[in-house]
């Protein structure tokens, strides 16, 4: 496989960008219903797919995990963080080729959805119960609008002249 | 175009985010005639009935993989003290209405209060 001097730089930018992104979060408190957190370091994954490519970006976010997950998380965590993050890479995956230029944000929507349903998942595997499934309704409130959130933030960048290092075609 | 599009998307979240409240109006309890049921790795193990003691106590709970000391008063539960990893479970604060959880991922340990459902809770 050939791979581009310029995809290289890119990825371990937006690997970087994304491992501090998500450091500086975690600093901030958790909300009381479910560790519910903006999920910024999902814009980074996001700009990635748009500035890469979709396999790319999958690569930047499984180096994310694995980082963090190896600089101060837990075994937990890193279940926790695997498989809300694969969720929602395969969602937007799909979403992402599938709304238009003006609909970008709709791509983190969904993101952010099926990443919580993928920690949900992961908790009832853990904690052995369906207990968990009660925070359902709150975790897919905070993901739509945590991804709305997210989403604008990256179709503003998406517009930016930033768009210009842009190497997808 | 453009505009009804991302109108039409906007009304879609819209939705489920107001089929998600109404269900949550709908399941939530009423704090005060709720009880605690506490489960270690799926089995119930400790049921609390009230939960308005006169006074507030504390009790350890021990699992296989450590110890969470809960306190019970004033309609809540909450986990006080935990030798986890992570401490999210003391972070999560006092829990009170019915389908609240507190949820100790390390320990395998679930908090839930169950309760008589009412329409006029709040969140």
């Amino acid at each position: 496989m050939k791979i581009s001097v310029q995809k290289i730089a890119l990825i371990g930018i937006f690997t970087a960008l994304s491992l501090i992104i998500f450091m500086v979060e975690a600093q901030f408190p958790v909300m009381p219903i479910g560790g519910m957190k903006l999920g910024l370091a999902n814009i980074v994954t996001m700009t990635a797919m748009l500035f890469i490519g979709r396999k790319e970006a999958g690569l930047v976010l499984l180096l994310r995990i694995i980082l963090a997950a190896g600089l101060y998380g837990t075994v937990v965590s890193f279940a926790f963080s695997l498989t809300g993050g694969i969720l929602a890479y395969l969602a937007m995956c799909i979403a992402v080729s599938r709304v238009g230029e003006n609909q970008l944000w709709v791509t983190s929507v969904f993101g952010g959805f099926f990443h919580n349903i993928g920690q949900l998942c992961a908790a009832a595997v853990i904690s052995g119960t369906w207990a968990v499934f009660s925070l359902l309704p709150y975790l897919i409130i905070s993901g739509i609008l945590t991804g709305t959130l997210n989403g604008l933030i990256l179709q503003r960048l998406w517009k930016s002249p930033l768009r210009k290092y842009s190497i997808k075609r | 175009m453009v505009k009804r599009k991302n109108l039409t998307w906007a009304a879609a979240f819209a939705a489920v985010i107001a089929a998600c409240l109404i269900f949550i109006f709908l399941t939530g309890g009423k704090s005060g005639e709720n009880s605690a049921e506490i489960y270690e790795n799926g089995k119930l193990i400790k049921t609390i009935s009230d939960l308005s003691p006169d006074k507030e106590y504390s009790f350890e709970i021990k699992t296989e993989n450590g110890t969470n000391t809960i306190t019970v008063g004033e309609g809540s539960i909450w986990v006080s003290v935990a030798d986890c990893s992570n401490q999210t479970c003391v972070h999560a604060g006092k829990i009170s209405h019915a389908g609240q959880t507190v949820i100790c991922a390390p320990h395998k340990l679930v908090i839930k209060i169950v309760g008589e459902t009412s329409a006029d809770a709040v969140i």
